[in-house]
């Protein structure tokens, strides 16, 4: 669902610490526990909402009343795109109306318009303001099975103290009445055979599933006759660690910054990107880009891979600078060193390759440690 | 003092806050919170969720419904499942596997604080206000028919009938293939055609079918999902009738027929309240003219065919409940209601007591346990075997 | 911009026998290619950057006849023409498929990225969109339809004016 990464060989996953694998920029790094993290070790949570056409933030409470819809855009009855407020101009008035860009539905067909934009607005706002039959039906079913409960709870202490039954506790007991009834017989009008042979169908213009269901109250078989329904709106969430509990992701509450997150602790940032360069007969060669600011260590352990400590140096883009540090460690596995790439070649034992990375970065002043599986799979 | 304690308690136990309500359907999945009148969203399944069976395992499943599920809470209910109490329904035919994958990711991944797990074939009674009903659920995997008297559902006369959506799906598709030769049809674009022009025949058309048998039209369209215009003839858009109402005899399926079967096992004096609310759920029921062959056929059943003539004086009480809410909603609508009900608790289930005692039997504990001596009492008196009686209690 | 002139951008690709009417605008970038028979254009045809339109080779049209494209029609960036019968007042938006064989009728709008399968016919006054779902037309009206694309002309023949060559009916 979110995987950016390709599922089909070859490709590179990391392997999280419950097993399953991951693309890399699906992953999450976890401070406080020095752990990489997939999606399913995060927990979510909904901070905020938002509409993803007029980019209006929505409190909780207020969200709730509206049913997590927008107040102000609607989405098109046919084709899901967002309406657009369009002026007809052709009459003697002007006239306000909804139409969509995309497949040119139009609202005045339904009687939506309105001689200015408030009054359109208004009248598209029966969605949320009418007193839906549907509901206040419930609020009557609702309250009819709370006063039944009641009664039958205090008919059955009743019964319970008693140590003989008659026949009239039974009948009583039960209640044979219904409490409310709302049955009607059904009136048989169907249409004639020669009528259903020469009606015209048109196939577009009766509504398919996924039309009718988003209008979940009138279900409407005919295309004009649906309306257009208010828009969803989309969350901004925060991701915890599920073993910690601290925060991975934050997103920005406050729209006056111009970053988004106030906090974002994607692996990608702390993790180098690692791609094939070169598929050999026996042997594979990788490329490894530090993504930190720092330099970075990396040992990598594996079938056929030499247990060897490498660097990977850091570089900043902007100021063209390279932090590099004078290699004591054995540089035996490395091809080629660029700036902040390096390119190493390891043993190729199948198709299937796992190797073991410890990587170690500063972060600040601290220095973090730890441990992935990467899982290289050749076609 | 203490008893009246004990009673409150008992009293109490409805959820103050709306939970979210979750209803996995076969087909679609419809989800929002507890004391609303519609689900806020009704999703379709994805199609690798409905190509399993009930053979299926938990690990099947559970790949599948963990990212689905999470996809429910965080942008179609939008709540952070860890707040928000959940009310699942679980069918009677239900799979096992479902079930069971189904909670150990709400409670084990997504971390939701408490699960009510409730059997949704007794919901659509809720949205009658009544107690007594013979519900008939008309689904994809088959016609689910259970009599629920005065709260009871009456299991022993629990019918489940093969014809449901996908026996019609399957067979139209098959017609469609043979009838468009080189074209290949997916169980979506059968279901578009199905739903957009099928017409089960009733009343004056009906009649009318039997008179002039032939008739000749050909729609062309291109149906959703499919690159390519197709042709329909008149008579594939009658097809539904043949699956769910079939010339009526021992091994042909008809829903009628089943309905009073599993009312001919029913004890004699119940028979008459429930048939004279007949509720019906579930999506097949939105067919155009469904309702009104239904009623038709109970009736022509009734006066005509020998078999049912010691239940023939009850054609005079055949009704259909209607209602003013969408038929494939009612189980959620049901379940809406019995959301905000007292003694949900009852239904309750944490991780805690998840990780120690894990999933109970299906339907077991939850419904053995009714606080109803009286209502006992008259199942003992009708010499009815106990273990029927351990899966036959619902509470109100 | 004078009568019978026809603006025909620098980097496009003709080939074969085209003939366009008077008013319309072709502009760079764009393929017309007739391979097997000719392709005729009405009056005040609007032809974006990287549209194709094609009327293939004998073997793979086996009975070629001449592409006929009416009037006033706006084929839109990137959009795929192959042999079809066209009407007037249709607008084509960006990179919309219509595959050979098809027809179609006046005042028809096949919106952005629709694929018109071989073979279609669309009437009058048709939405086609989504997934080749067909809806009513309802906001045509020729006359302003007409105006909007004589204006629309003006201001592309000023635009690309330099280009612009005499062209008339072959």
């Amino acid at each position: 669902m979110w995987r950016a990464t390709s599922w089909n060989p070859p490709y590179i996953h990391l392997q999280c610490g419950c097993g399953k694998e991951w693309g890399l920029e699906d992953m999450f790094f976890c401070f406080p526990c020095s752990k990489a993290l997939c999606p399913y070790c995060v927990t979510e949570e909904i901070d905020s909402f938002y509409c993803r056409n007029c980019m209006e933030n929505m409190p909780n409470t207020e969200a709730f009343a509206f049913k997590n819809k927008c107040a102000r855009c609607f989405q098109c009855p046919a084709c899901f795109s967002t309406l657009q407020i369009l002026l007809n101009s052709t009459r003697q008035q002007k006239l306000y109306h909804f139409g969509c860009q995309s497949c040119y539905w139009d609202s005045m067909s339904l009687g939506l318009f309105g001689n200015s934009l408030n009054e359109l607005l208004m009248s598209n706002q029966d969605y949320f303001m009418k007193d839906n039959p549907l509901q206040d039906q419930l609020k009557i079913l609702i309250d009819t099975y709370k006063e039944a409960c009641r009664n039958r709870r205090k008919i059955g202490v009743k019964y319970l103290q008693k140590e003989t039954w008659t026949f009239e506790d039974l009948e009583n007991s039960v209640q044979p009445k219904p409490l409310i009834n709302p049955v009607q017989r059904i009136e048989h009008q169907s249409p004639g055979f020669d009528e259903l042979l020469n009606e015209d169908i048109n196939y577009n213009e009766i509504t398919s599933m996924q039309q009718r269901l988003s209008n979940a109250g009138a279900q409407p078989r005919e295309l004009n006759k649906a309306s257009a329904q208010p828009i969803p709106l989309l969350t901004r969430r925060s991701k915890r660690c599920k073993y910690c509990k601290k925060y991975v992701v934050k997103p920005e509450t406050n729209q006056s910054f111009s970053n988004p997150f106030k906090m974002e602790n994607l692996l990608v940032y702390f993790f180098p990107r690692i791609y094939i360069r070169e598929i050999k007969s026996n042997s594979l060669i990788l490329l490894l880009i530090n993504p930190t600011a720092a330099v970075a260590y990396i040992r990598l352990e594996g079938d056929k891979v030499p247990p060897s400590e490498l660097h990977l140096d850091s570089y900043d883009p902007v100021m063209d600078l390279v932090t590099s540090e004078g290699s004591s460690l054995d540089e035996s596995l490395i091809i080629e060193r660029e700036k902040n790439t390096i390119s190493i070649e390891v043993g190729k034992p199948s198709n299937d390759i796992w190797i073991s990375a410890f990587w170690k970065f500063m972060r600040g002043q601290d220095v973090k440690e730890f441990e992935i599986k990467i899982h290289i799979k050749l076609a | 003092m203490s008893s009246a304690r004990v009673e409150s308690s008992r009293l109490g136990g409805g959820i103050d806050e709306e939970a979210v309500v979750i209803e996995i359907g076969s087909l679609y999945t419809k989800c929002g919170y507890s004391r609303e009148a519609l689900p806020r969203s009704i999703i379709r399944n994805p199609e690798s969720l409905i190509s399993l069976t009930h053979e299926s395992s938990k690990e099947d499943y559970y790949p599948i419904l963990r990212d689905f599920l999470q996809i429910i809470y965080l942008h179609k209910v939008q709540k952070s499942p860890k707040d928000s109490a959940t009310i699942l329904c679980e069918g009677l035919m239900a799979p096992r596997g479902l079930i069971e994958a189904t909670v150990k990711i709400l409670l084990e991944d997504l971390q939701v604080p408490i699960l009510y797990i409730i059997m949704s074939n007794s919901l659509p009674l809720y949205t009658t206000g009544s107690y007594t009903g013979l519900l008939i659920d008309a689904g994809y995997f088959g016609v689910d028919i259970l009599p629920i008297y005065e709260g009871i559902p009456i299991i022993n006369s629990f019918v489940s009938a093969d014809c449901g959506g996908k026996a019609l799906l399957s067979s139209y598709k098959n017609i469609l293939e043979a009838s468009n030769p080189g074209h290949r049809f997916s169980l979506e674009t059968v279901e578009d055609i199905v739903a957009r022009l099928s017409i089960i025949p009733y009343g004056k058309l009906r009649k009318e079918l039997q008179e002039r048998p032939t008739a000749n039209k050909i729609y062309n369209f291109i149906p959703l999902k499919h690159n390519r215009a197709i042709s329909v003839d008149f008579k594939q858009r009658l097809i539904p009738e043949s699956i769910f109402f079939g010339e009526y005899s021992q091994d042909s399926s008809n829903i009628a027929a089943s309905i009073l079967r599993s009312l001919q096992t029913c004890d004699i004096d119940t028979r008459k309240q429930l048939i004279n609310s007949i509720i019906v759920s579930g999506g097949c029921a939105m067919m155009i003219g469904f309702m009104e062959r239904l009623e038709e056929e109970l009736l022509d059943l009734l006066h005509n065919e020998p078999d049912f003539s010691n239940i023939k004086p009850l054609a005079d009480y055949v009704q259909i409940n209607q209602t003013p809410y969408p038929r494939n909603l009612l189980t959620w609508i049901g379940a809406s209601i019995f959301g905000s009900l007292p003694g949900l608790d009852r239904f309750s289930l944490n991780l805690e007591t998840y990780q120690q005692k894990g999933l109970e039997d299906k339907l077991g504990r939850y419904y053995l346990f009714g606080d109803r001596p009286s209502l006992q009492e008259i199942y003992q008196t009708q010499n009815l075997p106990m273990e029927r009686m351990r899966l036959s209690f619902i509470r109100l | 911009m004078a009568e019978q002139q026809v603006i025909c951008s620098k980097n496009i690709e003709i080939e074969g026998q085209i003939a366009f009417g008077q008013g319309s605008v072709i502009h760079p970038d764009c393929s017309i290619i007739a391979e097997s028979a000719p392709i005729v254009f009405g009056e005040y045809n609007i032809i974006e950057e990287r549209v194709r339109i094609i009327n293939r080779k004998p073997e793979e049209n086996p009975a070629p006849l001449p592409l006929q494209i009416g009037s006033y029609n706006i084929f839109e960036v990137g959009t795929i023409i192959e042999y079809s019968e066209i009407g007037n007042y249709n607008v084509f938006e960006h990179r919309c498929k219509v595959e050979p064989n098809c027809k179609i009728g006046n005042g028809c709008i096949i919106t952005a990225g629709v694929r018109v399968a071989r073979g279609t016919t669309i009437p009058d006054l048709t939405v086609v969109y989504g997934e080749g779902q067909m809806r009513k037309n309802q906001g045509m009206q020729e006359d302003s339809f007409r105006h909007e694309i004589k204006a629309l002309t003006e201001v592309l023949a000023k635009c690309l004016g330099s280009q612009a060559i005499q062209a008339s009916h072959k």
